[in-house]
């Protein structure tokens, strides 16, 4: 008897678990937690870098980091669901698909993307691609204008996902 | 009760289910990447020590977990080929690592558990390079690695999280260590109160000597902001290849085109076809490369990018074709190496007149048939075109090691 109510007790728990989706095997990566924001790479509070002679007592990381990023965003505007529509990313003159993002992952969070080496400005070429075979080509400028400043557009992309675009897709 | 602890089972073994059959990859792009190192018995940030180049797909499950990737790792720099760097892989999750060397022969294959690290060179400099008579090795002696890893379904490796998103650190891949004969350092770990020994640059930015900020004109002045200073920076920097060309007049160690096509490596998809991450029956990854002995002379293929899945269009010469002036004194067909990738297929034979017409960033590129015809193709321009007997394919292949 006792059994039982053990178990009643252990497998709701479980049950819990994997719908919050709490990793039973804990494998947390590399010293990094996802729940915990590294500030790898960034600045300490106290430091104040003042010159490039002391800009690497900026890194507090293992690492110095000068790779160039976009964030890759999608607003879904109709709010409906964007499952099995995709964006591919391409740059340069060839135009190669360096990127395929799902829109509906990146309608929930933005996605940091690691830049080609073959761009030759700031464009992107973003093609919306969905199960009814239509596609959309649009081209996006990444904002570069003001970056040295704190910009919370600077670095982003962001496809706006409207319901001429929605029924397309679908 | 007992139907209780049935519903209870049963529901457990549904979500346990969907969160493992039902796992796709969401979201990849391709890894471009050069880390560079510098040398520990010095504190700067002059990071020409040594460096290695990472490019190929990475595949994510979200935006916080990574499934697997396909790198081709090569020789970017080694200051002084008498420096021991030694290189070992520790990957970020458990599943199945394929490892192979510059011939293609396998290093690892076959199941492997996180955190476990296997040897991929106790000497970077020997191996990662052609042997030459000068000290200073660079990319033009070039030798490449392949590593790809596939996350076991259930346990997908978690990315480190900062202010900006989740991230994906390619150089943690790696162990680093180098002995100078007196102390080993371990390259991956930061000592306090110094630089950290590695770097992460694009590979269209040149490698400098000397302080890498002052070189390449990285300035921070705003503190807390300075992380997002740095990271426009270099985002100004790489859309801009007049820039790029400013710095590659300067001190470095080889210019960069200032605008790259990547390699042959393709983003890949299971949804769109891309087996190159798919389990064999024998729990192994599909090679990424193949070698072929052809007339004593040893070609690597890239399994499934230019050899198999996506041979070239090639045609006979017959075929009304124009004239590429940037393919001429590519080849003489003499099997030399000229350094840069370009070494001449000795089933290659030299550019005629003739050639066919290709896109942007590709070059014309003749080779003879097994009945002697000569057949046209494009490739790109470290690639050469070759002919594959078996199925009467043309393959853009490297040049010959």
């Amino acid at each position: 008897m006792n059994m039982i109510k053990l178990i009643n007790i252990i497998l709701p728990a479980f049950v819990l678990m994997s719908c919050i989706g709490v990793n039973l095997g804990g494998d947390t990566t590399e010293g990094g937690n996802e729940s915990k924001v590294q500030t790898a790479n960034s600045p300490s509070g106290s430091e104040d870098p003042a010159s490039t002679d002391n800009i690497s007592a900026a890194y507090v990381g293992e690492t110095v980091d000068l790779l160039p990023y976009v964030v890759f965003k999608v607003n879904n505007a109709v709010g409906g669901d964007l499952s099995g529509l995709w964006a591919d990313i391409a740059s340069g003159e060839s135009r190669k698909v360096f990127s395929s993002v799902s829109l509906k992952l990146a309608s929930e969070s933005g996605l940091l993307i690691k830049l080609p080496t073959n761009i030759t400005d700031n464009s992107l070429f973003v093609t919306l691609k969905g199960e009814s075979g239509q596609t959309f080509n649009e081209t996006h400028l990444i904002p570069l204008v003001n970056c040295g400043a704190v910009d919370s557009n600077c670095n982003k992309v962001i496809v706006e996902i409207d319901n001429y675009k929605y029924q397309g897709l679908q | 009760m007992k139907i209780l602890f049935k519903i209870y089972s049963i529901a457990f073994l549904i979500i346990l289910m969907s969160s493992t059959v039902f796992a796709e990859i969401q979201f990849t792009y391709n890894e471009s990447t050069r880390i560079s190192l510098r040398n520990p018995t010095y504190d700067n940030n002059n990071y020409s020590f040594f460096a290695l180049a990472v490019e190929g797909p990475i595949n994510f499950l979200d935006a916080g977990k990574m499934d697997g990737f396909i790198f081709e790792v090569s020789g970017e720099l080694c200051f002084d080929k008498d420096h021991i760097l030694k290189v070992e892989g520790v990957m970020p999750c458990d599943g199945l690592v394929l490892a192979t060397d510059e011939n293609a022969n396998e290093i690892l294959s076959g199941g492997y558990q996180k955190g476990d690290r296997f040897l991929i060179t106790d000497n970077f400099c020997g191996d990662f390079f052609n042997a030459t008579t000068e000290q200073m090795l660079t990319s033009a002696e070039a030798t490449s690695y392949t590593l790809s890893l596939k996350c076991h379904e259930s346990f997908p490796a978690q990315l480190e999280l900062t202010e900006e998103g989740h991230v994906f650190n390619v150089e943690k891949i790696f162990a680093f260590s180098y002995d100078d004969g007196v102390d080993t350092y371990n390259l991956s770990k930061r000592n306090k109160n110094q630089s950290p020994f590695i770097a992460k640059t694009p590979l269209n930015v040149p490698i400098v000597f000397g302080d890498i900020f002052n070189k390449l004109g990285v300035e921070c002045r705003k503190g807390k902001s300075c992380h997002t200073e740095v990271a426009n920076f270099i985002l100004d920097l790489v859309t801009n290849p007049v820039a790029i060309e400013n710095i590659n007049k300067g001190n470095v160690v080889n210019r960069v085109k200032p605008i790259i096509e990547s390699r042959n490596t393709d983003i890949c998809l299971p949804k769109d076809g891309c087996e190159k991450l798919k389990v064999s029956p024998e729990g192994k990854l599909p090679k990424t490369k193949e070698a072929s002995e052809v007339d004593g002379v040893l070609i690597t293929f890239n399994m499934g990018e230019n050899f198999e899945s996506s041979s070239v269009e090639c045609s006979l010469a017959s075929v009304e074709s124009e004239e590429d002036s940037e393919d001429n004194g590519n080849g003489n067909g003499n099997g030399n190496d000229n350094g840069n990738g370009n070494g001449n297929n000795p089933n290659s034979s030299s550019s005629s007149s003739v050639a066919i017409s290709c896109g942007p960033g590709l070059k014309s590129s003749v080779v003879l048939n097994s009945f002697g015809e000569s057949l046209y193709g494009c490739c790109r321009a470290n690639n050469l075109l070759y002919f594959y007997e078996g199925p009467n394919t043309c393959h853009c292949v490297k040049g010959v090691k």
